[in-house]
């Protein structure tokens, strides 16, 4: 069988990375800015500073929990046909997130997300088969900032039966985000982790007190923890790819050791957020060549450290679906596969994440579909070969009337559901993105999502009414 | 140093499709179509059908004949700092042809290619310093159909100074084009050859008469070739990628030993054509990942028979300059070159290959500059780490004081696109990316200069052309080759 990969760094490069990540870990650490991480960290052996609430971390320590993070991972969905399992599924895709606004492909115009509008792409990435896995998006503008996150959590349960993969950002929003997700799967999270929690590590080398403090309560009620480091070449990172990238694994090596410290064999999946600044502005610069390479680089890295990886993905700065917005995300996207990632950050976001738009999910869709049919085993043999064809066929004629293009037709070709083939003129009236709208909005008009079962809905109501009559 | 490098095929697999490639050549043959071309097959040693006009080739031969392919094969311009060798291990990119229509990316009609666009698409290509060298990218449908074949040339010179590749469909084209070429090169194609030839090879498993007849002429002038087999999968191609490729590269050889046998120690040049049927209506279709793949096997077997290898690259199926069209291309582009092609077809086409767009022609660019910064070869060393930065900056802060930002970013750590729109969403506020594309393209083709032509030079052009019209009986009122509006 055969199947396209490609290889960056040499097993003597792999060292260098791995030497030199070690040397950031040992020589200057990691600021953990939260007691309960340093206590754990204290106990295991590291050297820890109490005042500073950060920690030097040695390869023994390191070594010893990286060999405890589980080599596959269950995502959840809440209908079992929806379940994927990282390490065991070819190429897992979500949608994008988490943008702030929402764009009108047909007018170019964008303004802040609604509570609708996530719902809207929720329902959306839960009718389209080719997203495995949702990430929130747009965040909710229109909601109270003290029960959006609980109000987001309510309505992807809702307009999803897909795994959801989110931020917590505070401790105290745990037990009700677990309540909400509990409720609506039927099951304790240990058993159906139905959600997993995006954990960002703050460049260079720290973590967030109440985000990571959130995290140590999650990772041992069963949910999944998606490690990621954002470095930025030139600003938060050094302005190099691989300078960025040392840092990148300095951070993820820090979060695994703490998690696994937290909650021996928890699930953890290596996340790389790495990017670049645009310099002039100091912009966050999300797809590119640049991008494509720190993503090959830390995805070659986690493996070394037999870790599940989920790459960026279908990635771009593109303000509209245009094509720009194909070339960034086919690059970013076609590299991560490559590499080997376990699941990419994929389809909705425009404009360095900060947009999201209905034709580029669909449009990422066909991204996604034709890099899978890229990426697809293959033999290479006789029965592939159609030797017997070729020779029957022989000098001159055609193939059209063997019953092997018949047969292989069906399996072979790849067909996409919005990209444009037929003729100049069947499509000279209908625009790529303009049709791209109109198949998101009949999905959407005709989608049904598996509704919650009944009193799941009153409980959720229940769970945020609690939360709101908390004084705030 | 390092950089990506991709594999598909492992040993066994190269040597299976050898195998099945010379099974093919072996037992079922090809049909060459032209004595001449059957009478070198027969005293090399093929088994020739002479009332057929076939021949099956045993491996013996295509050894014999791919160990005289030269590689690597020297594309000279009329400029000579335009000089390209394909097959040195660096990656060049040429214009993607041949397209009937011109497409206007800010109404989205197109209209037929003319004379006059041609003279403003190679205008262009010959100012982005992107376009290693050149295809004519657009018809120039307004010229008399029987002197067109020289007078595109012509045009395609005069406007452009960087190689040129192009098809010779007629015999009785190729002695007036050597005298062309000559002219433009000061001398003998041998030493400088700034003309490389295209032959296209007919699925399944033939070679056209007439092409096949200019291009044996052209070899003997010094002129390389690129081969361009095209198995359509599912219709002139079996219905499998495996398969498509297998024909191909049969397509490919059986030329190699033709041009050899011709001319020994000729530059020949691998070109991969076989693209996918849209099955419904059999139309021709180059971006879907199916292409991606039988380029990457066919590079794959074209390396490993030692040819340099030139992959139909950043194209697309695409109606406009869109996001099927950036996302198609970049699929194609990348697993070519990761693949290891020598050079890739890029800038301009879409529809299949039927139409031009200009702001293509500036985002496919950028494009090829993102795909030079993946591939660049960069080292992974203790200069390039930056632990002392990492070291010294500690927990928290940042990296904009460090000297090393400054000398890196400077140093072309970062790539920066040429038309890609990176700031912020309210700086493009009314600014398409086709249309700021488009505009880019206009401005430059109105304010490039080309080196002309001597004025000897292009007398001896139109003396060979005015002689060869007037042999065919071409209208003298005809559309004419150079730009009227710039005598």
């Amino acid at each position: 069988m055969a199947q396209a990969r490609i290889t960056y760094l040499s097993e003597g490069e792999k060292q260098f990375v791995h030497e030199q990540t070690l040397r950031v870990l040992a020589e200057v650490g990691v600021a953990y800015n939260t007691p309960q991480a340093i206590e754990l960290l204290a106990a295991a052996g590291a050297q820890v500073d109490r005042e500073n609430l950060t920690a030097r971390l040695g390869w023994e320590l390191i070594e010893a929990c990286l060999k405890t993070v589980p080599k596959r991972i269950l995502l959840a969905g809440r209908r079992p046909v929806n379940d994927r399992v990282l390490g065991e599924w070819p190429l897992v895709a979500t949608s994008d997130g988490m943008t702030t606004y929402m764009y009108d492909d047909l007018t170019g115009e964008r303004r802040p997300g609604t509570a609708d509008d996530l719902a809207t792409l929720a329902r959306l990435s839960d009718a389209l088969d080719e997203i495995d896995v949702v990430w929130p998006s747009p965040m909710t503008g229109d909601v109270d900032p003290w029960t959006m996150p609980l109000v987001a959590q309510a309505t992807m349960v809702r307009n999803s039966s897909k795994h959801v993969q989110d931020e917590v950002r505070t401790p105290e929003m745990v037990e009700p985000i677990l309540e909400i997700y509990e409720a609506a799967v039927g099951a304790p999270l240990t058993e159906r982790p139905y959600f997993s929690v995006t954990n960002c590590t703050i460049a260079p080398l720290q973590h967030d007190k109440e985000m990571t403090e959130a995290g140590l309560k999650l990772c041992r009620r069963g949910v999944p923890i998606f490690i990621l480091p954002m470095p930025q070449a030139g600003t938060t990172g050094p302005m190099t790819l691989l300078g960025t990238c040392i840092v990148n694994m300095a951070e993820l090596l820090s979060a695994v050791v703490l998690f696994q410290l937290a909650q021996p064999g928890c699930a953890l999946i290596s996340g790389v957020g790495s990017a670049v600044a645009e310099m002039r502005t100091g912009g966050y610069i999300s797809a590119g060549p640049e991008i494509g390479l720190i993503n090959l680089m830390c995805l070659e890295m986690s493996k070394r450290y037999g870790l599940l990886t989920q790459a960026t993905g279908i990635s771009s700065d593109a303000k509209a679906c245009n094509f720009q917005a194909g070339s960034e995300g086919g690059m970013t996207g076609l590299v991560a596969a490559l590499a080997g990632a376990d699941s990419l950050i994929a389809c909705g976001g425009l404009d360095g994440v900060q947009n999201s738009s209905l034709a580029k999910v669909i449009l990422d869709c066909d991204s996604v579909a034709a890099i899978r049919r890229y990426l697809r085993e293959d033999p290479i043999d006789e029965a592939k070969a159609l030797m017997d064809d070729i020779i029957g066929v022989g000098i001159g004629g055609h193939y059209l009337g063997r019953r092997s293009t018949r047969t292989f037709s069906r399996t072979e070709v790849w067909r996409p559901a919005s990209f444009q083939r037929g003729t100049f003129e069947e499509f000279k009236e209908k625009p790529l993105v303009q049709q791209a709208v109109e198949r998101a909005h009949e999905l959407l008009a005709t989608h049904e999502v598996e509704r919650l079962p009944d009193g799941v809905d009153r409980h959720i109501d229940d769970v945020i009414a609690r939360w709101l009559a908390i004084p705030h | 140093m390092t950089r990506p490098r991709m594999t598909y095929l492992s040993e066994t697999d190269r040597q299976f499709i050898h195998e099945q490639t010379a099974r093919v050549l072996a037992e079922v043959g090809i049909g060459y179509h032209t004595p001449s071309a059957i009478d070198l097959l027969a005293e090399a040693g093929a088994t020739v059908d002479r009332e057929r006009l076939t021949a099956k080739l045993p491996w013996e031969l295509v050894e014999r004949c791919l160990a005289t392919c030269p590689r690597p094969v020297r594309l000279a311009a009329r400029n000579p700092a335009h000089d390209v060798m394909l097959g040195d291990e660096t990656l060049k990119f040429c214009t993607d042809g041949t397209g009937t229509y011109m497409y206007d990316d800010v109404t989205g009609e197109r209209s037929e290619g003319t004379a006059a666009d041609m003279r403003d698409v190679m205008r262009l290509f010959d100012a982005l310093p992107e376009v290693d060298y050149t295809w004519p990218s657009i018809s120039a449908r307004d010229l008399d159909a029987s002197t067109s074949g020289l007078e595109i040339e012509a045009i395609a010179l005069a406007n452009c100074t960087k190689h040129l590749q192009d098809e010779v469909r007629q015999p009785a084209h190729v002695r007036p084009l050597l005298e062309i070429f000559q002219a433009v090169a000061g001398g003998s194609l041998w030493d400088r050859p700034i003309f490389s030839t295209i032959n296209c090879t007919i699925a399944p498993l033939m070679h056209e008469r007439e092409m096949t007849e200019a291009t044996m002429e052209l070899v003997k002038a010094g002129v390389p070739v690129l081969i361009l087999p095209m198995p359509l999968t599912g219709t002139t191609g079996p219905m499998s990628i495996l398969g498509s490729c297998i024909v191909n590269m049969a397509e490919l050889l059986s030329a190699v030993v033709l041009f050899q046998l011709a001319q020994p120690g000729c530059g020949l040049i691998s070109g991969i054509g076989a693209a996918s049927a849209e099955m419904r209506r059999g139309a021709y279709l180059c971006g879907t990942p199916e292409v991606a793949l039988m380029n990457l096997i066919c590079i794959e077997m074209s390396r490993f028979y030692g040819l340099p290898v030139t992959a139909s690259a950043v194209t697309s199926d695409a109606k406009a300059t869109n996001q099927q069209a950036g996302a198609e291309g970049m699929l194609t582009a990348l697993s070519g070159a990761l693949a290891g092609a020598d050079s890739l077809l890029a800038f301009s086409l879409m529809d299949g290959a039927e139409t031009v767009s200009l702001a293509k022609v500036m985002l496919d660019c950028d494009i090829v500059g993102a795909l030079k910064r993946y591939l660049r070869d960069d080292p992974i060393d203790e200069a390039r780490a930056l632990v002392d930065d990492i070291v010294a900056v500690g927990i928290g802060g940042h990296f904009l004081a460090r000297k090393s930002t400054r000398t890196l970013a400077r140093a072309g750590e970062l790539w920066q696109p040429r038309v890609w729109q990176r700031e912020a969403f309210e700086h493009y506020a009314g600014r398409p990316l086709v249309s700021e594309a488009a505009e880019r393209a206009h401005e430059i083709i109105a304010s490039h200069e080309v080196s002309p032509l001597p004025d000897d030079v292009v007398r001896h052009i139109d003396e060979v052309i005015d002689a060869y019209a007037r042999s065919v009986g071409a209208p003298a009122d005809r559309v004419p080759w150079k730009d009227q509006a710039a005598q």
